[in-house]
């Protein structure tokens, strides 16, 4: 199909510039080589707004091919220019958004969303996964999410509270904080930072984590079954649980059982301090 | 790692804030949950705490770092031994801290124009200082970031250039130039 | 330089006393007959001490309430915990002593003091006897000295030479790629590539150290693998943001 223009121009104030188009269930939404920031919103109509912020000069290009609808600056004006927009769509819409230096702020969508970017901060709230998002040396934050989400910066902070789903976080050198999140499986790698989980433990979860130079501090409840497996080459464990070492495995590692064994966790600290506590 | 205990030794010796045994007290009472406890250390060691995020970190991020602080601090009440004054170990985190989110707030100043004129939001605090220590204060926040770090730790906070070096992944001579370079700026500030 | 510039440079280090007792005789020496100087040696002198009485400075409104949502649904690192301190790292000398004099145990016995039925109460530490809380006084290898290892140049990964060749292909791709790239985008991907390297460095070094260490092992080929992952992102950054 011929990709056909919907819409030029993000250049006037607040009104004049904004686009609308009507979308159908099943289309996505692709933003690329976006350079600023863009808020995307999930709203009940099944149209689709872009609305340039009072002041920008940029352009951006709204385009169609198929099912899939491609939000990017236009090639005459656009590229390399910063643009704030704010982009209303169906919260059924799949999202997958691109660019080298933008801050994302997305909320209220269930479609899934993906995000990566090199700079800018991406936050996703108040939405349904999957959420994938990864960043170079971007902040990410992601709240009040219901589905699987994967979220990796290199160089900064990752932090997840109250989701409910499958977790996969790592970054480079930035902390993990991993508040009320309710997960069956979760891994979480940093190399350089603090990880810190604070969540219940699912019968049969696996919890992996994973600190090369930082503290790894974990609040799990009272009555968590869980099988533990911890090791370190240079630290230190404190538990609030009283335990009992069931098998020392050389160097520094050895594992012990809380309650009924029946989840799994494993916590490896290469340089720092692993913590184990009581959830309150 | 992140262990201020570790490194406490190294550290030159702090000020001491507050009455020891009362302190002792409520040190021990938040590391036992209490919050009021807590809070009590918050209120006698913010103005310090504050100040130094103030001055190493700028008027826009002060508020959260000091509030990262306490945080941290609450989450680290553990490593606290007693062996050293709380308000030694509370200010050593601080510095750690303050020094190890230098890269995020950078990016963030970058992002946002500053908005809010630093000198307005000086006077508003409780506890005023001299004019003199007034003007130096805003004075501070002019300096280019490097500059106004090591002029921080070593003039204000008394730290040595061996351990500023350390601490901020320069070199001495570095830290030295820096130091003399903010002090020549800021030179041209006083009356 | 001027005799009066070469001194300009070194006002600082005369105030706080660093100049040699040469230097420090020259300086006073030009500084009595230079204005300038004598100036701003005094101007310095008041802005350190000026510095020195900066005081606290509460802050313009009350962060206690932002404070305590947070601690209020957080433990305190409290002193209700139990402790297992660690051996700080792998001792290749059997039986070391400890300054103190109390012996440290080898692994067989840290093995046997493991298996030992340990309760620990609420605000206790967990005794694991004496072996295992003696590295607050024992003996343990200081970091430093497991830095001084050497290790080579640290890419190479430990025991997977297909990783070893990925990372070599894609290291080559991004040096490629490199000039297309922002030059801000090449100093962030070069700073995140440092981190991967220092811990990769670090791993090689631990596990020269105690070589049998399984886990030591894994996580040298973990942090391996995330260079490769790295590179690979990396990669494909220069790939769609040029």
């Amino acid at each position: 199909m011929t990709p056909f223009l919907l819409a030029v121009a993000l250049a006037l104030g607040p009104a004049p510039g904004d686009t609308v188009v009507d979308v159908r269930r099943g289309d996505r939404l692709v933003v690329e080589n976006f350079s600023g920031s863009l808020v995307v919103r999930g709203w009940d109509q099944d149209r689709l707004e872009v609305r340039g912020e009072p002041g920008d000069r940029a352009e951006v290009a709204l385009t169609r091919s198929g099912s899939e609808l491609t939000l990017r600056p236009s090639s005459r004006r656009g590229r390399g220019r910063e643009v704030d927009a704010v982009v209303r769509v169906p919260r059924w819409m799949e999202l997958q958004i691109g660019g080298r230096e933008v801050e994302v702020s997305v909320s209220q969508v269930e479609g899934g969303v993906s995000v990566r970017n090199v700079e800018g901060d991406i936050d996703v709230s108040a939405s349904r996964g999957p959420v994938r998002i990864r960043s170079v040396d971007g902040e990410v934050r992601v709240t009040d999410v219901e589905g699987r989400v994967e979220a990796r910066s290199q160089g900064d902070d990752v932090t997840l509270i109250r989701v409910v789903g499958d977790v996969d976080v790592e970054s480079g050198s930035g902390d993990l904080l991993l508040q009320d999140v309710d997960a069956a499986s979760l891994r979480a790698e940093t190399l350089d930072g603090d990880v810190r989980f604070d969540g219940p433990i699912r019968r049969s979860g696996r919890y992996e984590i994973s600190v090369h130079d930082g503290d790894a501090m974990v609040a799990i409840p009272r009555d968590a079954g869980l099988a533990m497996e911890v090791a370190t080459f240079d630290g230190e464990f404190m538990s609030e649980f009283p335990i009992m070492l069931q098998r020392y495995r050389g160097g520094r590692s050895f594992s012990f059982t809380l309650g009924d064994g029946s989840a799994s966790m494993k916590i490896q600290v290469f340089d720092g301090e692993i913590q184990l506590r009581a959830r309150r | 790692m992140t262990d201020e205990t570790d490194h406490m030794s190294r550290f030159p010796p702090g000020d001491a804030v507050g009455a020891v045994p009362i302190e002792a007290t409520d040190v021990q009472r938040a590391a036992g949950g209490d919050h009021q406890a807590f809070e009590r250390l918050y209120r006698d060691h913010v103005g310090r705490v504050f100040a130094l995020a103030l001055r190493m970190a700028g008027d826009r991020a002060a508020e959260d770092l000091t509030q990262e602080v306490f945080i941290r601090a609450w989450e680290k009440l553990g490593t606290f031994r007693g062996d050293a004054q709380f308000g030694t170990w509370l200010h050593r985190l601080a510095v750690n801290l303050i020094l190890s989110r230098r890269e995020t707030m950078r990016k963030r100043d970058a992002r946002h124009v500053a908005s809010e004129g630093v000198v307005e939001r000086l006077r508003a605090p409780t506890r005023r200082s001299s004019g003199a220590a007034l003007d130096l204060e805003a004075a501070v926040q002019t300096l280019p970031d490097g500059a106004r770090q090591v002029f921080v730790l070593y003039d204000v906070e008394g730290y040595g250039h061996e351990e500023i070096a350390n601490r901020m992944g320069i070199s001495v001579g570095t830290s030295k130039s820096q130091l003399h370079r903010a002090r020549m700026l800021l030179r041209r500030h006083l009356d | 330089m001027s005799e009066h510039e070469r001194w300009t440079h070194r006002l600082t280090e005369y105030v706080d006393g660093d100049l040699s007792p040469t230097d420090r005789e020259a300086f006073e020496r030009h500084a009595d007959g230079c204005a300038a100087c004598r100036e701003a040696v005094e101007e310095i002198r008041t802005v350190v001490a000026a510095a020195r009485a900066m005081g606290p400075v509460e802050p313009p409104r009350d962060l206690w309430p932002g404070i305590e949502r947070v601690v209020s649904r957080r433990l305190p690192g409290a002193v209700e915990r139990s402790v297992i301190r660690l051996p700080t790292a792998p001792r290749r000398v059997p039986e070391p002593v400890a300054p103190s004099g109390r012996r440290l145990l080898s692994t067989p016995q840290l093995a046997a003091a493991a298996v030992l039925l340990v309760m620990a109460s609420v605000a206790g530490t967990l005794a694991l006897g004496p072996g295992l809380a003696a590295p607050d006084d024992g003996v343990p290898v200081a970091p430093s000295a497991v830095r001084a290892v050497s290790t080579g140049d640290g890419s190479a990964p430990g025991a997977n030479p297909e990783l070893a060749q990925d990372v070599a292909d894609l290291e080559a791709a991004l040096s490629e790629a490199r000039d297309r790239l922002d030059p801000n985008t090449v100093r962030i991907l070069e700073k995140n590539l440092a981190v991967i390297e220092r811990a990769i460095v670090e791993s090689r070094q631990a596990l020269a150290l105690d070589p049998e260490n399984e886990y030591l092992r894994q996580h040298l080929d973990r942090a391996v693998e995330r260079k490769r992952d790295y590179l690979e992102e990396a990669t494909s950054i220069a790939a769609w943001s040029s």
